[in-house]
């Protein structure tokens, strides 16, 4: 039947083959295993570690003004 | 015009030496010759160097054009690269492709996050402010603490505060660049066996030191803490009663490198008094400064600025005061002295014995005419042959003698603090002789809470080191191994001593000679209380938590006089103050509750007055003492030799700051020299030597000697030679290691004059060189047609305060530089139509009468504007990037030269040259009259800079940050000390002064807010903010009721080559010399 044999066709012209299957995979872990490892420190330059980041907190006893002007208090 | 005829011919007459003594031509004159002819006709116009002065052909050729000489030579062809086109693209395709798939983390600058964690008070982009005390100095200033999102970003003045009044200097300015320094010590670390430091835990720190202190203490072993002056209380109660309480043998040695001591010390023996007391320098009609630099580097200078610059106001309705400075070097208060004398500073003495001869025993002014005693040891001065022998002007001396007769009890003597005991007796006997004595302040005086340690007790100190009876030293933030004299011998005494601990910020020499180094918080981070006067406390408060691994150093202490590592918590400190403030001076709130309402009144307010002033004791002055002047005191007398005299650095201080670059690339106010120190000397010295500039010399003393470059200062007396301390530090960060020449090592515990100043030195000419680099010639410009430009264009405009009295329009009637001819042309109009501002349109004035020429602006600009430290490479190739600088002119002679100072920045001309000249509009004018910069259309072409007639345009060459030692500017700490209103520029980018538009926004914002129209006098540029005296005002030009409004149409009024009809916006407030002639008009321009 001709619109059995035309279903057929369509079916096995999307499938991808085993091989390029593997390929393409394989090629994409690989890839995915080298953008999480190398460290992204090897391109940076003159720029110092970020190893130990600064935190920045308020001294929550000090007390604070709004306003450079003379206080007078 | 006749006086230029004459100049240029008094020029061409001429004849030089250079240095093997050979007669070279005019032409060729540089700073490396000076002139024979001694008796040369006083030039007035003015000049910035030697080489302008004598015409340098190099300097002309360089000043017609912008650019240093080779910027724009055509590259060598044979230097380049020998890769073909086609493999260079391939190359860069290929590189590019590697680059792009690689960098997808490139510079990763971390992740935008919500900030769902906000304190409640704080709003994203609202500063808030924070009282606190600067502890850069000795002087305790008030400061207020600016911080965005929880970063101190910048520092200012404390308005309440009463001494500094909200100014403070360049160190305090710069301080925050010490907050974020990222060579700052991160952990405790100990030293074994000379190796160097390994990390440990401050658990562990403590421990091992807290046993070792024990066991020192337990077997009689002193333990010496060893600190710069003590000005808290809860600091010296901690060190002197706590700390000895748990270790009975520790004893407390404090120093400075600087004092007031033979000031003080002279001031006890003719007084009884301890200390010197505060003087009413703003009631003194008539100062005479003797050596004594008042307004630059010694003293308070921010409120010894403050008090004379009321007397320097020509619309405040108060008579100008008269500065006389006679001195050997030339300082900054000299060389704005009304009258300046220049005198060997070792004859110095003799001057004031001579004047107080000629008061008390010829104009009998005093009831001591009648004290036998007195006159007997004054009779063998003769005022007239001392001004004879020491070739003075007998018109000034007479001025001067007149004057202070005039002004008894309302005139002031003051004398250098590196001047010797015996002349501050002088000293203070010709202000009793004068009854300048009212003029103490009685009521107030200056807390000493813990007195300077003595020499003698510095010598048993160093003496028991050696012996093996101390057995811990600890340094409590100080560095004496760099700041005491060498002859103590203090370095090879420490190695002596068992235990050795260095609290410090940062590395240092006696960190470098320590067992332990145990780093502590910096001001920002730090509780505290300072007393410096009696009639008020401040308080210091940290505005964040410690940045790193670090702890507050009087933490440290009570920890270990708790005996304990576990005594440690974070607010240990907080609370001792807390503690001592209930039992002292917040004793009278009473109960806790009120207590604590009066505690965070003062942290808001960070002064706290004293009621009832403590009485003085034995610090009340007694009637003068005559046996102090009879008594058997050496006087200095002149020498043969040369003069050595050790000055403070302008902007390092004591050299503890050497790390912060901002304060390394501040020109001194006279050479404007950056990142060294040198010996000043007198261009008869320099003439005598056979020595030019960077020429290096060695100066041998009684004390040693060391080799240091020469710079030729005009201004100074011959036979003197002057050295800043501070430099030449051996153990320092980056930035500062190894920057100018250590002159510490000059000073001398057994100088026969002073620790500060010899007598005896002898100089030798080594014949090496090294190249110093000043900003002065930097910026100069121009061509054939405008030459002598600075004489012709009227830059600089003076006149004296009596023709000022006698005539207001003096300034506008007088103006005779052009002639009738050239007046005609100038009365073209403008080809651009003027635009019309009828809303607010922003202007600045400068007083030059108030400006000093100290830099205490460029300091504040850098901060507020995020400007980069270059380096001395890049200064030299004129790419400092200062957006306000300081123009230094002389006038006269270069060995009595009169200076002008002039602040210049961004004009921002109505018509602005630069605008019309940018090919894609990056430059252009707001309606309020704002010349602004976009850099993200800026592509570099400099047409803008090439263009701006007043060189006040900077170019990034580099991205200064990364080129700038090993891109230290790049770190993380670093990144968040910049200012987050103001863009950071990189490189290829053009930036100017701004008016501090970040200011005149936050306004705008306000008066949307709040429904009203912007107010002038509500912004305040951050230059402003830091002028000591006052000299720069901010404001709207076409608000009439406003301050601002009168003083930017004032008769002294002028703008800065207005012919050229650019129409600059800021306007400079001619100066008055307040001299007792009315000069020619000529002289003045």
């Amino acid at each position: 039947m001709p619109e059995k044999n035309n279903l057929i066709k369509n079916t096995e012209s999307v499938t991808i083959k085993r091989k390029k299957f593997f390929i393409y995979s394989g090629s994409a872990l690989l890839g995915l295993f080298a953008f999480l490892n190398i460290p992204s420190s090897l391109f940076r330059s003159g720029i110092a570690s970020k190893d130990s980041t600064i935190k920045i907190t308020e001294n929550p006893n000090a007390v604070k003004r709004k306003s450079r002007q003379v206080n007078n208090g | 015009m006749p006086l230029r005829e004459n100049q240029d011919k008094s020029i061409m007459d001429k004849k030089v030496i250079d240095i093997s003594g050979k007669i070279i031509e005019t032409a060729a004159v540089t700073e490396t010759t000076v002139p024979v002819n001694e008796n040369q006709e006083k030039d007035s116009n003015y000049w910035r160097s030697f080489r302008e002065l004598y015409n340098d052909p190099d300097f002309i050729r360089e000043k017609k054009n912008e650019f240093m000489p080779g910027a724009l030579d055509r590259p060598d062809e044979n230097s380049f690269s020998k890769v073909s086109r086609r493999k260079f693209l391939a190359l860069l395709s290929a590189s590019a492709a590697v680059a792009a798939s690689g960098c997808s983390n490139f510079r990763d600058k971390g992740e935008i996050v919500p900030y769902n964690k906000k304190p409640e008070s704080v709003t994203i982009g609202n500063p808030t402010y924070y009282a606190s005390t600067c502890t850069g100095c000795q002087y305790a200033c008030g400061i207020l603490i600016k911080t965005l999102e929880g970063r101190p970003i910048k520092v200012d003045g404390n308005p309440d505060h009463p001494v500094s009044k909200g100014k403070i200097c360049a160190i305090g300015q710069a301080s925050v660049m010490n907050l974020y320094d990222p060579e700052r010590l991160k952990n405790p670390s100990e030293r074994i066996n000379n190796t160097g430091g390994n990390d440990i835990t401050w658990a562990a720190a403590d421990d091992k030191i807290i046993t070792q202190l024990k066991s020192a203490a337990s077997s009689g072993k002193e333990i010496v803490i060893v600190t710069n002056k003590i000005n808290s209380p809860s600091q010296k109660k901690l060190l002197t009663e706590d700390f000895k309480t748990a270790y009975p043998t520790a004893k407390v040695y404090s120093f400075e490198l600087f004092s007031d001591a033979n000031k003080n010390s002279a001031f006890e023996k003719c007084y009884g008094a301890k200390t010197f007391p505060l003087v009413q320098l703003d009631k003194a009609n008539v100062i005479l400064a003797l050596e004594s630099d008042f307004l630059g580097n010694e003293g308070n200078k921010v409120e010894n600025s403050r008090l004379y610059s009321q007397r320097r106001d020509a619309f405040n309705g108060e008579e100008f005061n008269r500065l006389y400075s006679v001195e050997g070097n030339a300082s900054v208060t000299g060389m704005n002295a009304d009258y300046r004398m220049i005198l060997r500073t070792d004859a110095i003495e003799e001057f004031v014995y001579c004047l107080l001869n000629e008061f008390v025993s010829k104009q009998k002014v005093s009831a001591l005419s009648a004290d036998g005693g007195v006159t007997g040891k004054l009779q063998s001065y003769n005022l007239n042959s001392f001004v004879e022998k020491n070739n003075l002007s007998k018109e000034t001396v007479a001025h001067l003698i007149e004057d202070l007769k005039k002004n008894q009890g309302s005139s002031f003597v003051t004398a250098g603090s590196m001047l010797p005991e015996s002349t501050h007796i002088a000293v203070n006997l010709l202000n009793e002789v004068l009854g300048n004595n009212k003029l103490y302040i009685k009521d107030v005086s200056i807390v000493e809470q813990v007195p300077l340690s003595s020499k003698s007790e510095l010598e048993n100190l160093i003496s028991d080191m050696k012996s093996g009876k101390v057995g811990a030293v600890i340094h409590f933030d100080s560095n004496p191994v760099y700041n005491l004299p060498g002859d103590y011998g203090y370095a090879d005494a420490l190695s002596k001593v068992p235990l050795v601990i260095s609290l410090t910020e940062t590395i240092n020499e006696s960190s470098d000679k320590s067992n332990f180094v145990l780093p502590v918080n910096t001001m920002f981070e730090s509780w505290g209380d300072f007393q410096t006067r009696n009639n008020f406390y401040s308080l210091q408060q940290p505005v964040i938590a410690p940045l790193y691994n670090t702890r507050q150093k009087e933490e440290i202490l009570l920890t270990w006089s708790k005996g304990t590592k576990d005594a440690f918590n974070n607010e240990i400190y907080q609370k001792y103050v807390m503690d001592n403030w209930k039992a002292g001076a917040l004793q009278s709130a009473g109960s806790d509750a009120n207590f604590m309402k009066q505690w965070y009144a003062a942290l808001n307010d960070g002064v706290v007055s004293t009621k009832t002033v403590s009485a003085a004791g034995e610090n009340s002055p007694t009637a003068f003492k005559s046996e102090a002047l009879t008594s058997g005191n050496s006087k200095l007398t002149q020498s043969n030799e040369t003069v050595l005299i050790l000055l403070k650095s302008s902007s390092l201080g004591d050299g503890r700051f050497a790390n912060n670059g901002w304060l390394q690339e501040l020109p001194k106010p006279l050479s404007r020299i950056v990142w060294d120190n040198y010996a000043a000397i007198s261009v008869q010295t320099a003439k005598a030597l056979s020595l030019k500039s960077n020429d290096i010399i060695k100066v041998t003393t009684s004390a040693g000697s060391i080799e240091v470059p020469v710079f030729i200062q005009p201004g100074t007396a011959e036979g003197v030679i002057a050295v800043e301390l501070g430099y030449g530090r051996s153990v320092c960060g980056t930035v500062g290691k190894d920057v100018g020449v250590n002159a510490n090592k000059m000073m001398s515990k057994n100088s026969k004059v002073s620790q500060w100043m010899f007598n005896d030195a002898k100089i030798e000419k080594t014949g090496s060189v090294y190249e110093l680099v000043s900003t002065q010639e930097h910026f100069a410009f121009d061509e054939p047609l405008l030459k002598d430009i600075q004489y012709r264009r009227e830059i600089i405009q003076e006149g004296t305060y009596l023709q000022y009295k006698e005539d207001p329009d003096f300034l506008t009637a007088h103006k005779t530089k052009y002639s009738e001819e050239e007046t005609e042309k100038l009365k073209v109009g403008s080809i651009n139509e003027q635009y019309v501002h009828t809303g607010t349109k922003w202007g600045m004035v400068i007083d030059l009468n108030k400006c000093t020429g100290c830099n205490e602006c460029a300091a504040a600009c850098n901060v507020e504007n995020n400007i980069p430290v270059v380096g001395k490479d890049q200064v030299k190739a004129n790419r400092e990037m200062h957006w306000i600088r300081i123009d230094r002119y002389y006038s006269g002679t270069p060995e009595v030269p009169k200076t002008s100072f002039q602040p210049m920045l961004c004009q921002h001309c109505d018509f602005a040259p630069c605008e019309n000249v940018c090919p894609v509009a990056a430059t252009s004018h707001s309606a309020d009259g704002l010349n602004g910069m976009a850099y993200n259309r800026c592509v570099g072409t400099r047409y803008c800079s090439n263009n701006c007639p007043y060189k006040v345009r900077r170019f990034n060459y580099f991205n200064f940050r990364d080129r700038f030692r090993d891109s230290v500017q790049l770190e993380e700490s670093y990144s968040l000390m910049a200012n987050p209103e103001v863009t950071v520029r990189s490189r290829g980018v053009m930036e100017k002064c701004t008016f501090c538009i970040q200011r005149i926004m936050e306004e705008r914002q306000m008066a949307i807010q709040e429904n009203r129209y912007v107010i002038g006098s509500n912004v305040k540029t951050a230059c402003q903010e830091a002028c000591n005296t006052s000299a720069i005002h901010f404001g709207d030009q076409n608000d009439k009721e406003a301050e601002f409004y009168k003083l930017n149409n004032s008769k002294l009024g002028y703008t800065v080559l207005e012919e050229i009809k650019v129409k600059p916006n800021v306007t400079y407030l001619a100066k008055l010399r307040n001299v007792l002639e009315i000069e020619k008009t000529e002289e003045h321009h």
